[in-house]
């Protein structure tokens, strides 16, 4: 029987075990590491010199394009004639010949460290658009890596006043690529262009023109000139435009919803600024925000679940968010509390960031903030003044115009583009007049 | 006593017998269990994974924000978080006194004693002090001025845990926050890894001269390519920093984990 007890009390003992104490200490968020990208010379078929010419520009192009995204890859600058092997991760190769009259190319991209091609194809190459050629291939290239678009086939619309007379602040839209290449201009109002907007699918342009129109004084029959900000939407493939809102006062700071059927802007009819939202079909309005103080400048996100925007409520220019579905009461989110004056909030494609510009130091200068009003981050400093901030279609950039002062009576003003941790890229325009608003296209 | 001496037999047998009974009834109880857990996977009897007590240690960083950030983005990544590897100099060597050269007069110190003292203190003079005229407070108010308007003063937060951590236990959270800014410069990943959203967790063994004897994946992130970013960002620290006497058990026998990223 003791035996017994006795082993039962082992047996219980059996299951009970020490613990052990461990301690979990985080080692925190990865940096980003980038990765070597080299392009080898191409090889070439029965090809005339002057076409290779222009398909050593497309090598240029890849490389110039891929060097914007820096904070992921580091370009070799130079063309290779021997290959890197394992001491690049991702290797590109071209060969280029000729099919009948046209001239075809194959290419192939390789990741040296899964060693497999991640890209391959054989097209024909556009030898009068090769920029455009140039660009679509860099962003095939960089989708099988990433698995994402990039901005390589984006564009930009901004403004600039370079066709004004000397006695006026006229403006003009234009449209250039992403990199500052193939300006072109897209209105002729002769007037003074404020705030444009692009539709989702890049085919309209809204924007403000500030217009004098007489009226008669009903008091003394005498006509006076009077000056109204009037909304405009420009049909960019039909090259037609039509007034779409011209209230008393202001109809600006217009942006479109995600379905570019609708429209969000700023009038100013009922004694202050507000925020409406408008059919494009049927006119019809909806006032969105509802306060004695001005609230202009509306920017929406990707789903139309929220709208971010200036208010004077305060006191002074802040940052407030709202759901632009439901009413104001109780539904509006107040974001920035510090910095004198800031302005021009956008979103980034996911929503999840606000870019602005606030005034500092006697200049504007960049900053990023979550749409929650958490993690404000400075991006821009001792470069000038810097204004109108707006993300690229991925999120990962920012245009935006930075002004120079040369002299008493000079300044330039130029759009230049950041990543989104403030790492300036490069300026990409010069000698194009004072530049105004940039706009990146969806 | 004679009932009591013919009663003991029959309580012992119903004893035993209950006894048997009892401990029949635990090995039917147990194996029934071993059985449930080998058919389904389950892990009833915890002794597959013997628990552990794990301690999650993360700094905390308050910032407050009166005002636009002052440096920008760029400008906080260049400041160099890990703290400077201070050499140990050697300690100077001993110079060894010439006996025959150099002789120390030593003075001659008074004996303490408790007279002695009380003497002093009652010949001591006792020095009024002139009632001094009130000045104002010495503020120099354009840097006070200065500093409220300065935002993004980071003061130390505090990892609270609403427990009394004794001196040994502070000993070892610190240290192994040193050696997670160690290993941090090292720790990175391609982007196409970073938008994944893993984690992984790496149970590592230090040694008193600071080189990681074993690295084990303590929790994997189902990514292989992603724990093997882990185990190199470690490896690539090189030297960790060396563990105290007090912790070097602690150190040595595993009791580290490092969350990639918590």
């Amino acid at each position: 029987m003791k035996f017994l007890v006795a082993l039962t009390f082992i047996f219980v003992s059996l299951n009970s075990f020490s613990q052990d104490s461990l301690t979990v200490v985080a080692v925190g968020e990865a940096e980003l590491e980038k990765e070597k990208m080299s392009f080898m010379a191409p090889q070439f078929g029965a090809i005339k010199q002057s076409e290779k010419n222009k398909i050593n520009s497309i090598i240029k192009t890849l490389k110039d394009d891929f060097d914007f995204y820096r904070h992921l890859f580091e370009v070799n600058k130079e063309t290779l004639t021997q290959d890197p092997g394992k001491a690049s991760r991702y290797v590109m190769y071209s060969i280029f010949s000729v099919v009948g009259k046209e001239i075809f190319g194959e290419f192939k991209l390789k990741d040296n460290q899964k060693n497999l091609y991640v890209y391959t194809d054989k097209k024909k190459v556009w030898m009068n658009n090769i920029r455009t050629f140039s660009h679509d291939l860099a962003d095939d290239m960089y989708r099988s890596i990433t698995g994402n678009q990039s901005i390589f086939k984006s564009k930009i619309l901004f403004l600039s006043d370079r066709t004004s007379p000397r006695n006026k602040a006229n403006k003009e839209i234009y449209l250039m690529d992403f990199d500052g290449k193939r300006k072109q201009r897209i209105t002729y109002d002769n007037g003074m262009i404020i705030s444009p907007s692009l539709s989702p699918n890049n085919d309209k342009v809204l924007y403000t023109v500030v217009e004098t129109e007489k009226k008669i004084r009903k008091s003394d029959q005498k006509i006076r000139k009077v000056k109204n900000l009037n909304l405009y939407l420009f049909d960019l493939k039909r090259r037609t435009k039509q007034k779409v809102s011209a209230v008393k006062g202001i109809n600006s700071g217009a942006v479109f919803n995600k379905t570019g059927d609708s429209i969000y802007l700023t009038l100013s009819n009922l004694k202050n600024a507000d925020i409406y939202k408008m059919n494009l079909k049927t006119k019809k309005k909806r006032r969105v925000t509802k306060h004695f103080s001005d609230d202009v400048d509306p920017h929406i996100n990707a789903d139309e679940s929220l709208m971010t925007f200036l208010s004077g409520r305060p006191g002074k220019a802040m940052i407030y968010t709202m759901d632009p579905n439901k009413p104001e009461k109780g539904n509006v989110k107040r974001i920035s509390f510090v910095g004198r004056f800031n302005a021009a909030p956008r979103f980034n494609p996911a929503g999840t960031e606000i870019v602005f510009s606030s005034w500092v130091d006697n200049r504007f200068d960049i900053f990023r903030i979550g749409s929650d009003g958490t993690n404000l981050v400075r991006l821009t400093k001792d470069f000038g003044s810097n204004e109108e901030p707006w993300f690229s279609p991925d999120g990962q950039f920012i245009v935006f115009t930075s002004q120079r002062v040369i002299s008493r009576k000079k300044a330039v003003q130029d759009v230049y583009i950041m990543n989104r941790d403030g790492e300036i890229i490069k300026r990409i325009t010069s000698n194009y007049g004072k530049i105004y608003t940039p706009r990146w296209s969806n | 006593m004679s009932s009591i001496s013919e009663n003991s037999p029959n309580q012992n047998d119903r004893f035993n017998e209950f006894l048997l009974k009892a401990l029949f009834s635990h090995i039917t109880a147990i194996t029934l269990l071993v059985v449930v857990e080998t058919l389904w996977g389950l892990n009833l009897l915890n002794d597959k994974e013997p628990p552990k007590k794990v301690e999650v240690i993360q700094s905390a960083v308050r910032v407050d924000v009166v005002a636009l950030p002052k440096m920008t983005l760029q400008e906080l990544k260049k400041i160099d978080m890990v703290p400077p590897v201070v050499k140990e100099e050697p300690p100077a060597p001993e110079t060894k006194a010439n006996e025959t050269s150099d002789i120390e007069f030593k003075k001659a110190q008074p004996k303490v004693n408790l007279s002695n003292l009380l003497k002093d203190i009652s010949q001591k003079k006792v020095k009024t002090r002139k009632a001094k005229a009130k000045k104002e407070p010495n503020i120099d108010r354009k840097a006070l001025r200065k500093l409220i308007l300065d935002g993004n003063k980071i003061s130390k937060g505090s990892s609270a845990t609403g427990e009394r951590i004794d001196a040994s236990q502070k000993e070892f959270a610190r240290y192994i926050q040193s050696v997670a800014d160690s290993i941090r410069p090292s720790w990175k990943l391609p982007s196409y890894l970073k938008e994944k959203d893993l984690q992984c967790r790496l149970r590592v063994y230090i040694a008193g001269n600071g080189k990681v004897l074993k690295i084990e994946v303590y929790e994997s992130s189902g990514d292989n390519e992603y724990d093997a970013k882990a185990i190199s960002a470690v490896k690539k620290s090189g030297l960790l920093p060396k563990p105290g006497q007090d912790i070097l058990a602690r150190t040595t026998s595993g009791d580290i984990l490092l969350g990639f990223p918590l």
